[in-house]
């Protein structure tokens, strides 16, 4: 019995802080500045993403209250108790698509930005599977490992922020001023924009039964949500003095841009190395959104085991991918992508909640 | 022996017979065609035989049984003492004699080096330890050679290695379990932990991993190392092996276990980690400071050794930008001979610093020595003159090698050459985006590995802060307050020189 | 037994993969193969404003050659186009990703629109950002022909120069991607300002700089106005030079601080420039020179030397509205604080006639060994 439940709870509560944090982390960034930028913020970016990051906050809220209620179960298990079988069904399918959906979106955006900035040659589908090997050989290992992975990942990339400085001390600070300018609704539609970097913390729902103190869940997932909001923060910053407003709508991906001005005596253009150290953190968020389709999978329709339903799901992610056409498509999936993970971080919760009370309110 | 004997002989051995012929008979039996020496006392009449010795040659010091056994019972018999003052007194006299009761039983330790009593008309036998294996000195291995520190080594004979392990921890918490493993070689492979420190889950584990051994023969400790490994089939070994006594006791007051494998100048400390296999005791020999600075340098030399060539590759063949406008011209001037591409430059020279390692370690020693420099300076300078390598394509081969050297353990030296080599190749494709990709896989490997229980990467992953303060950096004896987390008892008795 | 047969299974799913991976090295390319344009240079033609005259240089490794850069120079009409036609001709493929110097005609930069002529720099990513930028009086081409035999490699030179200037502050380097940012802001009151350059017999010297409207040059400032430019915008700290009656002083910044502030009186727009400096007094001869030592003496000086540069940081602004350039992105500052007003007037018409008032103070730290 005591070896089950040790089975069971496999992440300790301070592994999740950086769970968190590397799923939240991946290509979402690169673009920030532009995003938070066009969708009406300009120089106040920075605002829009603090407002993202209290709204994430208020996600994360919601959705470990939701879990609390069922420690032992995930999010799989409890929809069809709560909502009845079908509906909890047709839920839990949509949001193995939703992970699916954007397992597939983040690995082959990442593809994009690879072939654009190093390997132009080297065809997306290679570039694909240099996100999805690692991931699938990750999930394979189980979720210690990948709790573990995460740990020592973020450990090996935090000092990527430091390189920021060096903009930080090239650009103007008067390109960022005045400060406050962007009219309110501005700044929230920049906030909303950044879904696709913000997502992740949905990602409990599933998580959650393999914590070991439940307890320290909301604490932790509110420290990784907090460290993922200030290196936004300071990126956005950063972008915001370091660019010309009139030249940010032409940047694709300001934050790589950023560092392309980085020089030392034996070493320049450092947006190369900080790319490939990249990788590393795309692995986590692309690993995150994979084991959660595949744990769905598994769940939804009672495999026989994890790993047969994580190889299963490693083609079907790599043909998703596969099938936006140009990268204007994909961007818009991303999107699209964001957009979905938001609002689910918040129906899910809210929907299941009501219900329950509902039903309890009547039953009494 | 044809089968029908073996089995009628078979059904005889689960008893000693009171007739003393009939047990030398049988023994005899099983031992046709061997060293073993069979010897029957018999009394003054020369009629009847009264006392039987049986062991093997060679495996026993001869002047001990003439000595302690022979004279003893041949004096007796010119006496006519009874037999029960034999027994009695040579109980007496030899240290390590206990009883058997059954043939089977006297026969494994027969081949252990024992030597077996008999006595007319009594039910059971003798055995004694009267060992006298060949043995050698003992002296420093030359393996793991440390500064300062005991000039001590383990030799092939576990007894001594128990003893010498116990010379360090002179304590009765100190346990050793003996285990005899091997069909054919029963090899004694024995257990040593300190019972205070060792988690009760691990040495069941352990226990049971090794009781489940089924195999012939154990010859090396290696052998044993794959046999109750959690993962056989990884680069790393997560079984650690040292020669050294001193070593062996620090960890065991860790918490950690020992195995000794009679025959093996070495023992297996499990559950190993990987911070483990950089560590010598030569960081706590000296004084914090510079001790922390020796792990640094460790560190260093793993992340060069690993990653340097992969580095350099991805650099030359993929991503040039990254290099200032200096070490370019550098490099690509030291380049223009060189008609072959970066990936197999490097890899020629790779292989030919392992070929000459390899024969390096065959070839007797100052031979090996001789090899080693003449074929890495010739080779090297030849190489650079005939265009067929770059000169800072073997500076960077030259210093990955040696950084491979820094490394305490040579087990972490073995996956070292391992893993740098598919990190190249995928260097040479994919460029820094390449090196990257091998070391996500290598990260998750090592992150998944678990040994009884005990996760390869701790501290580093799952954190451990206070097991930090001894891996990447060793601070002062006053400030590590905790054992590692694996040990039973985790708070350390620590001086209390800050209190004062 | 399942487990095992599992593990068998995923191990081949990964050879497999694998070795789909090995199949081929896209992007290797090896580096001595490949030619690294470092520096480029492009020059007017005078009769067809469309077309330019683009000259790169690469360095050249091949053992017994004679020369140590490769120059190749052609007409095109962009520098893609020219780029192409240089692997046609150069007998290996060439990339940008080291380069270093980007030298444009004086003709070229006033014909304008350099951003759109460069898009092609900007657009490849490989291309890197780091090269600095320089304006030359003469043509590119001359500049990146001639092998300056003391010197190192021309494009080298060229960076050393400019790098080694900064440091000791007497030139503020321009990279691609400063330009850009400048050129982009002129919408927002910044305007780029890029050094020049000239041939000399055997050496190339900085003198003065191009002013930019944008991204299109509209006049220079000497080396002198180049000096009080920097000073004013606390850039670099170069020497400045005063002479009184027949004395003569040399006077190099130790630290300057400046403060820039805007503001609205009776409708106009007026600009309160500080220069606080404190200066090292390097050099000072002459029958009539001061004891330093005195500290009355030393105060007069203070105050002449300040008056005497306020008068020259004033002609050196009034230069800088008559060209309607605004390097020290003084509209800028207006914007960060005027944001509402900025945003109604059209701040190109406003800026020559804004009113900039200078206060200098000058403060001697150190007169070295001698009083």
């Amino acid at each position: 019995m005591i070896q089950q439940q040790q089975k069971q709870h496999q992440i300790t509560s301070f592994q999740l802080i950086f769970i968190v944090a590397g799923i939240q982390i991946g290509v979402g960034i690169l673009s920030l500045y532009r995003v938070t930028f066009e969708a009406g913020a300009g120089t106040d970016a920075w605002m829009g993403v603090l407002l993202a990051w209290f709204i994430a906050q208020i996600a994360i809220f919601l959705i470990v209250h939701l879990c609390s209620i069922f420690p032992e179960d995930s999010l799989i298990d409890y929809s069809s108790k709560i909502l009845g079988r079908v509906l909890g069904w047709l839920l839990s399918f949509t949001v193995l698509g939703y992970f699916l959906g954007a397992a597939a979106i983040i690995s082959r955006t990442f593809a994009e930005v690879l072939q654009v900035w190093t390997l132009q040659k080297t065809p997306i589908p290679v570039l694909i599977s240099l996100t999805l090997i690692p991931s699938l050989y990750l999930i394979l290992l189980g979720i210690k490992a990948f709790a573990r992975f995460a740990m020592v990942i973020l450990l090996l990339t935090w000092w990527l922020l430091l390189t920021l400085v060096i903009p930080l001390k090239q650009g103007d600070i008067l390109n960022m001023l005045p400060i406050g300018h962007a009219p309110l609704p501005g700044i929230i539609s920049a906030a909303l924009a950044t879904s696709l970097a913000m997502i992740g913390y949905e990602l409990i729902l599933l998580f959650y039964p393999f914590i070991d103190r439940k307890r320290d869940v909301l604490l932790s997932a509110s420290i990784g949500n907090g460290l993922t909001g200030l290196a936004y923060i300071f990126n956005v910053v950063t972008a915001a003095i370091f660019f010309s407003p009139a030249d940010v709508p032409n940047q694709m991906w300001p934050s790589l841009q950023l560092l392309k001005v980085i020089q030392f005596s034996f070493l320049q253009r450092v947006e190369s190395i900080v790319l490939s150290f990249w990788l590393l953190l795309v692995v986590v968020t692309v690993a995150g959104y994979y084991w959660a389709s595949a744990f769905s999978l598994y769940k939804l329709i009672n495999m026989k085991s994890f790993k047969l339903s994580a190889v299963v799901m490693a083609p079907i992610i790599f043909i998703v991918s596969l099938l936006p056409r140009d990268i204007n498509q994909v961007t818009d999936i991303g999107d699209k992508i964001g957009t979905a993970g938001l609002i689910l971080s918040f129906s899910i919760p809210i929907l299941l909640l009501t219900v329950r009370y509902l039903k309890k309110w009547r039953s009494k | 022996m044809n089968p029908e004997k073996l089995k009628e002989l078979e059904a005889k051995i689960n008893v000693i017979h009171k007739d003393i012929e009939t047990n030398l008979l049988i023994v005899e039996a099983f031992f046709q065609d061997s060293e073993l020496v069979s010897k029957r006392i018999t009394n003054a009449a020369k009629k009847k035989v009264l006392y039987g010795l049986v062991y093997l040659d060679n495996s026993v010091d001869n002047a001990l049984i003439n000595r302690d056994v022979l004279k003893l019972i041949r004096d007796h018999v010119t006496k006519n003492s009874p037999r029960s003052q034999v027994i009695a007194e040579l109980e007496d006299s030899i240290a390590n004699i206990s009883q058997v009761y059954s043939l089977d039983e006297a026969m494994d330790f027969l081949v252990q080096g024992f030597v077996i009593f008999f006595a007319e008309g009594i039910d059971n036998a003798w055995v004694m330890e009267l060992r006298g294996f060949p043995r050698r000195a003992i002296k420093e291995p030359e393996t793991e050679v440390q500064a300062r520190g005991p000039k001590v080594g383990f030799t092939e004979i576990v007894g001594e290695n128990m003893a010498l392990l116990r010379r360090i921890i002179k304590s009765s918490e100190l346990k050793y379990k003996t285990f005899i493993i091997g069909t054919k070689s029963k090899t004694i492979v024995v257990l040593a932990y300190v019972e205070t420190l060792l988690k009760d889950d691990v040495l069941q584990e352990i226990e049971k991993r090794l009781n489940s051994i089924k195999t012939d023969a154990i010859i090396g400790s290696g052998q044993l190392v794959e046999l109750i490994t959690d993962h056989p089939g990884s680069p790393f070994h997560q079984i650690l092996r040292s020669e050294r006594p001193d070593r062996i006791a620090a960890d065991l007051l860790e918490g950690k276990a020992a195995i000794f494998v009679d025959g093996n100048p070495d023992a297996l400390i499990l559950p190993a980690t990987m911070p483990m296999f950089f560590t010598t005791l030569d960081e706590y020999n000296t004084t914090w400071l510079f001790g922390s600075i020796l792990r640094l340098i460790r560190w260093g030399s793993f992340v060069i050794a690993a990653f340097l060539p992969g580095f350099y590759i991805a650099v030359v063949s993929v991503n040039h930008e990254v290099l200032p406008i200096e070490f370019l011209i550098i490099i690509s001037e030291s380049r223009t001979k060189v008609p072959f591409p970066p990936i197999l430059e490097a890899l020629l020279m790779e292989v030919t610093i392992e070929i000459l390692r390899e024969a390096g370690i065959r070839l007797p020693g100052a031979l090996g020595q001789t090899i080693g420099i003449v074929g890495a300076i010739v080779i090297g300078d030849a190489a650079i003159r005939a265009g067929l390598a770059s000169n800072i394509m073997v500076i960077v081969v030259a210093v990955t090698t040696i950084a491979t050297f820094v490394l305490p353990v040579f087990e972490m030296q073995l996956s070292l050459r391992f893993i740098r080599f598919p990190l190249m190749v995928l260097a040479s494709m994919f460029g820094l985006v390449g090196l990257f990709f091998g070391i996500s896989i290598l990260i998750a490997h090592l992150s998944a590995m678990e040994t009884v229980g005990k996760p390869y990467l701790s501290p580093i992953a799952p954190f451990r802060t206070t097991e930090m303060q001894d891996t990447f950096v060793r601070l002062p004896f006053f400030s590590i307050t905790k054992r590692p987390s694996s040990a039973k008892d985790i708070k350390r008795q620590v001086s209390n020189r800050r209190k004062k | 037994m399942r487990t095992s047969r599992m593990r068998f299974i995923t191990l081949n799913i990964f050879l497999i993969l694998t070795a789909l991976l090995q199949v081929g090295c896209w992007d290797t390319a090896i580096i001595e193969e490949k030619g690294f344009i470092l520096s480029a240079g492009i020059d007017a033609i005078e009769d067809d404003p469309e077309m330019y005259i683009f000259t790169m240089t690469a360095p050249v490794f091949v053992e017994l050659a004679t020369k140590r850069v490769e120059v190749l120079s052609t007409r095109a009409h962009s520098p893609l186009e020219a780029f192409v036609f240089f692997n046609k001709v150069g007998g290996r493929l060439y990339f940008a990703d080291l380069f270093q110097v980007l030298l444009i005609n004086e003709d070229v930069a006033i014909r304008g629109s350099l951003l759109t002529k460069f898009d092609f720099v900007y657009r490849d990513p490989k291309v890197s950002s780091l090269a600095y930028l320089l304006v030359s009086q003469g043509t590119a081409k001359e500049i990146l022909d001639t092998d300056f035999q003391d010197k190192n490699r021309i494009a080298i030179y060229l960076t050393n120069l400019i790098e080694e200037g900064a440091v000791g502050g007497l030139v503020h380097p321009v990279n691609l991607q400063s330009f850009r940012q400048a050129a982009m802001d002129s919408v927002h009151g910044r305007d780029p300002i890029v050094p020049m350059v000239r041939k000399l017999e055997n050496s190339i010297h900085i003198d003065g700089a191009a002013l930019f409207r944008g991204d299109t040059m509209v006049g220079k400032i000497n080396e002198n106005e180049y000096t009080h430019f920097l000073i004013l915008s606390g850039k670099g700290f170069p020497t400045v030079f005063y002479h009184r009656g027949e004395a003569t002083y040399g006077l190099r910044p130790q630290s300057i601080r400046n403060s820039i502030t805007p503001r609205i009186m009776d409708g106009n727009i007026v600009f309160d420039i500080k220069v606080n400096l404190a200066v090292n007094v390097d050099q000072s001869f002459g029958n009539t020179a001061s004891d330093l030592s005195n500290q009355k003496h030393k105060e007069n000086l203070e105050a002449e030397v300040a008056e005497f540069l306020k008068g020259e940081f004033l002609k050196t602004t009034k230069k800088l509205q008559e060209f309607n350039s605004d390097p020290l992105g003084l509209g800028k500052r207006f914007r960060a604080k005027y944001y509402r007003v900025f945003s109604e007037i059209d701040w190109r018409e406003y800026y020559p006639h804004a009113e900039i008032n200078i206060d200098v103070k000058v403060k001697f730290i150190s007169h070295g060994i001698i009083k």
